[in-house]
């Protein structure tokens, strides 16, 4: 089945997210990011339905994205040789308006330094 | 358009990020001063990879044919050549295009050793990441472990010269109180210490010491270390142990007395005594020559012996001291080579950071400024790890220091420090930019990263509260603080390739393989 994406997906990435799921710690990785959720890696990924607060310092000194989220589907996680990462699809719930523009003005850069390779021309 | 730039821009584990996101065919060059490297992507995924270190075995391997065995040597030279890429702090980078796989590449033939479909950028990437974060949680760790208040080496201070880079008893500003019932046991460790330039006291009895101790306490500012018989008759006259009645009294006496350093000399002491002088907080117990020396000169010659011991001992106590105030900072401008010479030498003591480092950088602040607040950078916040302050206990401030915390997106300066990665000088007419720090007559502040694999670490501090002077040039200071990031990392490297040594070690597996040579080769 085809997949259908109302937002598009930017990864892979690597940005360190500290995030809490009721009065749980923790740290992960979002690994991919996009204006409607993102992929946390992390082991033993909290269950189904579960509201995620994330706390991620984008790079380009872009400051820190503070949100709302639910998890959206589960991956266990799979062999190495299968890359299949272990952690939670998450889907944004509440981003305040500073939220919402340090995530547009992220998705802006990585999608602006993208496309100097898109419009680069073959060696 | 181009992807190319300064590795300071954009790090290589974001370029990579970048092409793997392009799912294009193409390869990524990069040059910095003392290492280059390249790495070959088809449609996104990595193919290869070499740094200057790994381009040999690249090379042997790429001859082979591609046998799991060698499939996966060559997977672990690439994750080697990628972690050394990713450590690069400085040079440029650029990727180039390809319609198709290059048939050349760094001089090698690429047709040779093709990774099957290449390695799946996602899982580099966060391998890469998480091994980055443990070696900065590491770093943390010895920060936060690193002993403020105690030399490295206690072992070398019974050295003549002295600690590498120490302070003279001198420039410690010290005033020694030398109590003893023996009239010549005073005399000599008196002349020595003046000759050493302490300001010296003395007393005979254990009332008079009291009354000395007291005087001295009550004058601003003094820095007082007691030196003590242990052996004299008390103040009732029925016990000889008044050199104890000494401390006890002057533990008694409240306020910051406690923090007062004693050292305590004795012809010969017993277990019970040595406990009882634990339990009073004595720094040292110093054996002196016994009175039963029928020879007078021999007797003169052996005190004078045991008073040069003694400064070297009240060196050290003197140093490390939690009560020491710490000395004024210096004005570089009028003291370029005392400067460069104290900096040369902490810098070669950054060679061996493992238990320290937090103290060498607070001592090198305390040159430049007034006050140094080292604030350790973790999870967004910002907590206070130590700090220095010209003519305050260190031990006081540290307490003081450890109570503050804060969120860094709440401290616009330090959010600056920590995202622009490069020190910010808060100018005259703002507001204090830690609250919890009194500002008294601050007009300037000063912040400086302490970097670690591209990231702030922590951050130091730094002010003038107490004359309120506008802050000198403090480039030696950022210089330093340089050196003292790299020296964590080294620190870190160390403390892991002995984990792994021990390791193989446990495992039976004979010497270090060449898994770690390229390593070390490299200083990552």
């Amino acid at each position: 089945m085809r997949e259908k994406r109302i937002h598009p997906r930017f990864g892979p990435l690597v940005i360190k997210t500290a995030f809490t799921v009721g009065s749980d710690q923790r740290v992960g990785y979002l690994t991919n990011l996009s204006e409607g959720g993102a992929f946390l890696a992390v082991d033993d990924p909290p269950p189904l339905g579960a509201e995620v607060e994330i706390r991620a310092t984008l790079p380009w000194r872009l400051g820190e994205l503070r949100a709302g989220t639910r998890v959206a589907w589960r991956s266990k996680g799979g062999s190495e040789a299968s890359g299949k990462l272990s952690g939670v699809g998450l889907a944004f719930e509440e981003l305040d308006p500073k939220a919402r523009e340090i995530l547009d003005a992220y998705l802006a850069k990585f999608a602006e330094l993208a496309a100097r390779i898109e419009e680069m021309e073959e060696g | 358009m181009a992807l190319n730039g300064r590795l300071e821009d954009l790090n290589l584990l974001e370029i990579l990020q970048i092409v793997a996101f392009s799912k294009k065919t193409g390869t990524l060059e990069v040059q910095a001063p003392h290492a280059q490297g390249s790495i070959l992507f088809r449609g996104g995924r990595l193919l290869c990879a070499f740094s200057s270190s790994t381009a040999a075995a690249v090379r042997s391997l790429a001859g082979e044919p591609l046998d799991p065995a060698h499939q996966s040597d060559l997977e672990s030279q690439i994750r080697i050549s990628l972690r050394e890429l990713v450590a690069l702090r400085e040079g440029r980078f650029e990727f180039r295009l390809c319609r198709s796989l290059p048939v050349q590449w760094g001089g090698l033939d690429a047709s040779n050793f093709l990774m099957g479909d290449g390695i799946d950028p996602e899982a580099i990437l966060l391998g890469l990441a998480r091994e980055i974060d443990e070696a900065r949680r590491d770093t943390a760790r010895l920060l936060e472990t690193s002993d403020v208040l105690e030399e490295v080496e206690p072992g070398a201070a019974s050295s003549d010269e002295g600690l590498p880079g120490d302070v003279s008893l001198a420039e410690a500003g010290l005033t020694v109180l030398v109590v003893d019932d023996e009239p010549l046991v005073v005399q000599i460790v008196s002349q020595e210490l003046v000759d050493a330039g302490c300001v010296v006291e003395s007393a005979s009895n254990v009332e008079q010491a009291v009354d000395r101790i007291s005087l001295i306490l009550s004058r601003a500012r003094s820095s007082l270390v007691v030196v003590t018989d242990a052996g004299m008759p008390t103040s009732t006259g029925d016990g000889f142990d008044g050199g104890f009645e000494v401390i006890e009294r002057l533990r008694g006496l409240g306020g910051t007395d406690g923090a007062t350093p004693v050292l305590l000399m004795a012809e010969s002491i017993t277990a019970k005594g040595r406990a009882r002088a634990r339990r009073l907080g004595v720094q040292k117990i110093a054996l002196k020559p016994t009175l039963t020396k029928l020879d007078p000169e021999e007797y003169g010659a052996d005190l004078r012996s045991f008073a040069r011991a003694l400064r070297r001992e009240l060196s050290d106590i003197a140093l490390v001291s939690p009560g020491r105030p710490t000395p004024p900072p210096e004005d570089p401008n009028l003291n370029h080579e005392a400067i460069f010479d104290f900096l040369k030498t902490m810098t070669d003591q950054l060679a061996a950071p493992a238990n320290g480092i937090t103290r060498m950088i607070l001592r090198v602040a305390s040159k430049y400024v007034e006050r140094a607040v080292l604030f350790l950078v973790k999870d967004g916040r910002a907590i206070g790890l130590a700090g220095a302050h010209h003519g305050r206990p260190t031990a006081e401030v540290v307490d003081e220091v450890r109570a503050i915390a804060f969120e860094l997106q709440h401290v616009q300066p330090f959010a600056e420090v920590v995202y622009s990665r490069s020190p910010v000088r808060v100018t005259e007419g703002r507001e204090p930019v830690v609250s919890a720090l009194d500002p008294g007559r601050s007009r300037e502040q000063a912040l400086f990263p302490l970097l670690h694999n591209h990231e702030v670490l922590a951050v130091l501090y730094c002010d003038n509260p107490t004359t309120g002077a506008p802050l000198s040039k403090l480039t030696g200071l950022s210089l330093f603080l340089v050196q003292a990031g790299m020296a964590l990392e080294n620190a870190s490297l160390h403390r892991k390739l002995h984990s792994m040594e021990n390791r193989y070690s446990l495992e039976d597996q004979g010497p270090l393989t060449e898994e770690l040579t390229p390593i070390v080769r490299n200083g990552l």
